[in-house]
């Protein structure tokens, strides 16, 4: 059994795993993040993927994920054992963390100026946000925006960005010099890889306003179709996409609708994900 | 080898939080991990801030614990609006009914209340009233969960209550009893002895007072063959002796008395004695003066393992074979032996297909990630 410290700022969790092919991940996508057991002096969360037990070890064996002692999910095939590390630490957060209004949704920053993309699954949410982040945005999170109560202002946590199918050749193509994880097969998204976003230590930990909510819907060959919203449909767009809105109550509300005063809003159709990056730097992030 | 936190530790942060202001950043990583696993940190929380230390807390210690406090506040809110509906559905049908253990400690608004979570609501409704409250509750929305034809006979025949109720909606449990323990084992009391000891909220919702409810909670913790939260449960017991008058100290130890259940009350006075400097009045601690005979200190000795934590990071020597000798003397209590028997092989033949063939062997993997997120707005996470 390796134990490792893994800083994810804003949080820090301890990882300990008996699976070969966690370690490694774990070092190819964390690389500077990752550290030997108690370096880091608070944990916020224990984390571990190990082996099930008995004859399974052996006979098609599977990975059980916990947090402390509690095993939320029902375990899976062994070469799914890193991604599920990931959608652990995803749900660690979503139901733990009520220090922030927390928005399933990609968040990335250009200029000290942060924009939402909250959108279901098959968006193409992620595919976008590795476009940006590969190309002079700063990754915040391919998963979760989290915003300080009474504020517009989110704080970065960034994490590998999850790619599914067909957009895994497509970012081997699209990123050649990115490190990326095993490919987890058949899981309920479908094939799935993770690939570490490029980051420095400074980007890390420094927080930004939001100036857009994005809405994106691919649609393939179509030209790039923007239309505004207001900001009840906005608001409500978002409190849908919120994990702990209803924990939250009066503060989540209130949070949410200072976000949404505070920035421009917007649904996007679009087939180029190149189109969409020129118009929002050319006419929705103020330019320094 | 040396324990990253020890029980007195957890004790003495429970008494007086300040404590917590002598901790190292490593320290608290170990103590909030503990708490949660102990279902402790909400109450350990408001414990703090009631103490006005809660500030003083690092802002990683402070986050972890407002977040739990925010649930539980949740929680307690969810509990108030569940109980206006349960109010209608059993005042309309049954004669007698009322809140026990966790809702009852919410909706008084007592002490035992703070930072309380707790997965069921449980009510109790006089048995001759029971089938039609139950066909109500399932009119209104709260259902049966599939289960194993032997589980179903397991409630109906032997146990206090019916198989749990869950609200197709908001995913709310109800545990509906008819007693507060098995009628099985024989030592069932007369309900009518406790129905004396009822009392009405404010909005009109019955529950026992709360002399009856410590006896309840004692019962619950040492007349069980299952005690995972005891560590939660003798801090509820200590929050509801903390606030008895004096006259409400008699009335715990005359209703043990009368139900038969003394043992486990003057367990939970041990206890609470002991580990948490509870003062019962004189007349109460005079029962314990006299030398414990070599059966009460061979059950001081056992009970240690119900009470205190749990967790890996602090288990103490012999925990294991403690925790499984309560578990036989619980079953045992609360089953003739032959039908305790019939049921340790029912469940052990699962137990040790699952130590053989691994602990998923029964498990379908299908359906295995469709709890990889909470459901944005859905239920807050219901296994706590």
């Amino acid at each position: 059994m390796k134990t490792f410290d893994l800083l994810l700022p804003p949080f820090n969790f301890r990882i300990s795993t008996d699976i070969p092919l966690v370690i490694e991940n774990l070092q190819v996508i964390y690389q500077q993040q990752l550290f030997a057991a108690n370096t880091l002096p608070f944990i916020d969360y224990h984390l571990s993927v190990v082996f099930t037990n008995g004859l399974r070890k052996w006979v098609k064996p599977q990975a059980r994920f916990f947090c402390d002692q509690h095993e939320p999910f029902k375990p899976l095939n062994e070469s799914q054992a890193f991604a599920m590390l990931e959608w652990g630490m995803n749900w660690a957060i979503a139901s733990y963390e009520m220090r922030h209004v927390i928005i399933h949704s990609g968040v990335l920053a250009k200029h000290n100026q942060a924009v939402l993309f909250p959108a279901p699954p098959g968006s193409g949410k992620s595919t976008m946000t590795a476009h940006l982040a590969f190309n002079g945005w700063q990754l915040f999170s391919d998963e979760m925006a989290l915003i300080k109560p009474g504020t517009n202002i989110v704080t970065p946590f960034a994490r590998p960005i999850c790619l599914k199918n067909q957009s895994i050749t497509l970012a081997r193509k699209w990123f050649p010099e990115a490190s990326f994880s095993s490919i987890a097969k058949d899981t309920h998204k479908g094939d799935v890889i993770h690939i570490a976003p490029p980051v420095s230590e400074s980007t890390l930990f420094t927080d930004a306003p939001i100036s857009a909510i994005v809405f994106p819907t691919y649609s393939a060959g179509s030209d790039i179709d923007i239309v505004a919203l207001d900001q009840a449909q906005a608001m409500h767009h978002l409190a849908d996409n919120a994990f702990n809105f209803s924990v939250l109550g009066n503060e989540g509300f209130a949070t949410l609708c200072h976000v949404v005063e505070q920035a421009q809003c917007l649904q996007i159709h679009y087939s180029d994900v190149n189109d969409v990056q020129a118009f929002l730097e050319q006419d929705i992030l103020a330019h320094e | 080898m040396n324990k990253p936190v020890l029980a007195s530790e957890l004790i003495e942060l429970f008494l007086d939080p300040q404590v917590g202001l002598g901790f190292t950043e490593s320290k608290w990583s170990h103590v909030i991990t503990v708490l949660r696993h102990e279902k402790l940190l909400a109450r350990f929380g408001f414990i703090a801030k009631e103490a006005g230390v809660l500030r003083g807390y690092p802002e990683c210690i402070q986050r972890h614990y407002l977040s739990a406090m925010a649930l539980a506040e949740r929680h307690r809110k969810q509990v108030f609006s569940e109980v206006q509906e349960l109010q209608k559905i059993c005042t309309a049908k049954a004669k007698t009914w009322l809140l026990l253990k966790g809702a009852a400690y919410t909706i008084t608004n007592s002490k035992a209340g703070l930072g309380r979570v707790y997965n069921d609501i449980d009510v109790l409704v006089d048995k001759i009233h029971l089938a039609q409250t139950e066909q109500y509750m399932q009119l209104s929305g709260w259902l049966p969960q599939a289960q194993s034809s032997y589980d179903e006979t397991y409630y109906r025949a032997w146990t206090h209550e019916i198989p749990p109720l869950v609200h197709g909606h908001r995913g709310t449990v109800v545990d509906l009893h008819h007693n507060i323990v098995p009628p099985v084992s024989g030592r069932a009391p007369d309900m009518s002895a406790l129905y004396q000891h009822i009392e009405m909220t404010a909005e009109a919702v019955p529950t026992l007072s709360k002399p009856a409810l410590a006896l309840h909670s004692a019962i619950h913790l040492f007349f069980n063959e299952e005690c995972q939260y005891g560590f939660r449960d003798i801090t509820d017991i200590v929050l509801l002796f903390e606030e008895f008058n004096e006259a409400q100290w008699s009335t715990f130890i005359a209703l043990a008395t009368e139900t038969d259940f003394i043992i486990e009350a003057e367990l939970a006075v041990h206890f609470a004695h002991k580990l948490f400097q509870v003062q019962p009045p004189k007349t109460i601690l005079e029962r314990f003066k006299s030398e414990p005979s070599a059966i009460q200190k061979f059950r001081y000795w056992l009970f240690a393992a119900a009470v205190l934590p749990k967790h890996p990071f602090l288990v103490q020597s012999f925990t294991d074979t403690k925790l499984w000798c309560i578990m036989l003397r619980g079953h045992y209590l609360k089953m003739p032996i032959k039908t305790l028997c019939y049921h340790l092989i029912m469940k052990t033949y699962r137990g040790c297909v699952e130590s053989i063939a691994g602990k998923h062997f029964f498990t379908p993997q299908d359906v295995a990630t469709q709890r990889v997120q909470p459901h944005p707005n859905g239920p807050i996470e219901k296994d706590y």
